[in-house]
């Protein structure tokens, strides 16, 4: 018998384990490895350029998560479709009536929207800029999540444009790859925002705590006038964000004694949970 | 293909399906509490067949998952070979051991295994720690589940392992 084979049972065919635990030298040298791996990581953030082209091929492996969910419609329009639709047509005759009724105040609703859309053209929006993209996943790690975002027009995405859900900001995008690219969440440990208050128009700087944990405003002085429930936007200052992007509302503000600074707790409006589409504003 | 060949491949099939399981099949809503399959996957193997899968093994699919999650690479890697030469070491007792008996002892190495995630390598200052209650509540629950799933994953790979492997 050789040193790392085992034997087998006559009667059972099962193996009988007679092998020696591995040898410690072996596992030593692969945690060093690791160990150079986290240091040159911490150092170089060498991760960040491999993750992205590692992602981009596997994009099939997305494409092929995709497939159940396909199947299971395809199936359920081909023997639902009928009765789906004979329900359907019932309901928008239903539909139609109301509409006849309401048709007399659109003239009022007209005015309305004339009025909205030169409130909207007033506002310095290009619409061009923006681009929708497909999540591909989220990460598990909830202090450093990772959002990974399907792109197809790769050649206007560019680097640091902000991400959008539609309630606020999510986050801003690091890395870009072929055919997807990578998401620095506001809800990271690594992320800063630089953000004003709404009614006290305060400037801070706010920070990530953790996915479905509230974000924190750094180094604010014990004498700054927050106030609870107050909305949070982007300042624009830094130039990464476009200004006036809603990020939150402050939940708690606390006066500890012992500490130097206010404690400050921000509840992000958005999440990228559960959320399958994102805008990315392409910032010039 | 000879035996071992064809060997190799199934285990390595089952760990790309595992990893695959967990970055594209759990809803969003519970990433966080949600079992590490490639981990269960891996160690049943590593007790299994001792033989076959061992530290390379473990390092490889590591390094995968830190590029996948987005922690610092090595941390998960550093982690994997760890515990496969915890169940190399100890897998006389562990095989032996009933299931049931085997998820508890799964229990307290996933436990600790999602608490050391939770050190902020790169910059210790920020408070990140384990003193988080809401990480140390996720991290009980991830546990818990995963000690769950394992008889679920113990049953599969056997039938697999008597079915295809010789």
């Amino acid at each position: 018998m050789m040193k790392r084979e085992h034997k087998v049972s006559n009667i059972s065919s099962e193996a009988i384990f007679a092998i020696p635990a591995m040898k410690p030298t072996r596992v030593i040298l692969a945690l060093c490895f690791c160990l150079v791996l986290m240091l040159t990581d911490i150092r170089y953030n060498s991760s960040s350029f491999i993750r992205i082209h590692v992602i981009d091929l596997l994009k099939p492996l997305s494409l092929i998560s995709e497939i159940p969910n396909s199947v299971y419609s395809a199936v359920e329009n081909y023997f639902f479709s009928r009765s789906y639709l004979e329900e359907k047509l019932k309901d928008l005759e239903k539909e139609n009536l109301k509409l006849k009724a309401s048709n007399k105040i659109t003239s009022k609703l007209s005015a309305d929207i004339t009025r909205l859309n030169s409130l909207w053209s007033s506002v310095n929006l290009d619409p061009n800029r923006y681009l929708i993209a497909k999540k591909n996943f989220l990460s598990s790690n909830e202090y450093q999540p990772t959002l990974i975002l399907n792109i197809d027009q790769q050649q206007k995405v560019k680097q640091n444009s902000a991400v959008l859900s539609d309630r606020g900001l999510i986050g801003r995008v690091t890395k870009i790859g072929t055919f997807s690219t990578e998401v620095l969440l506001m809800h990271d440990v690594r992320s800063s925002i630089p953000i004003v208050t709404e009614s006290s128009s305060l400037h801070a700087i706010l920070q990530g705590k953790g996915l479905y944990r509230h974000g924190e405003l750094a180094f604010i002085k014990k004498s700054a006038e927050f106030k609870e429930g107050e909305r949070v936007f982007t300042s624009g200052l830094g130039g990464v964000f476009p200004e006036g992007i809603p990020v939150g509302r402050i939940v708690s503000i606390s006066d500890l004694v012992d500490e130097e600074f206010l404690n400050i707790k921000i509840n992000f409006f958005s999440s990228p949970v559960n959320k399958d589409f994102f805008l990315l504003y392409r910032n010039e | 293909m000879n035996n071992s060949k064809k060997n190799k491949l199934w285990i390595f099939l089952t760990l790309v399906i595992s990893i695959f399981i967990d970055l594209y099949m759990f809803p969003d809503a519970v990433l966080h509490l949600k079992p590490l399959i490639t981990l269960l996957v891996l160690i049943y193997w590593n007790m299994a067949l001792p033989d076959k899968v061992g530290v390379s093994e473990a390092l490889v699919v590591g390094l995968f998952l830190d590029i996948l999650t987005g922690s610092i690479l090595g941390l998960h890697a550093l982690l994997f070979v760890f515990i496969t030469y915890i169940c190399q070491r100890f897998f006389y007792q562990f095989r032996v051991a009933p299931v049931l008996q085997q998820s508890v002892i799964l229990f307290f190495l996933f436990f600790v295994f999602k608490i050391i995630l939770a050190f902020d390598f790169i910059n210790v200052s920020s408070g990140v720690s384990i003193s988080d209650i809401q990480y140390l509540f996720n991290s009980l629950t991830f546990a818990f589940l995963s000690s769950l799933m394992w008889p679920i994953i113990f049953f599969i790979l056997r039938e697999l392992r008597r079915k295809k492997i010789k």
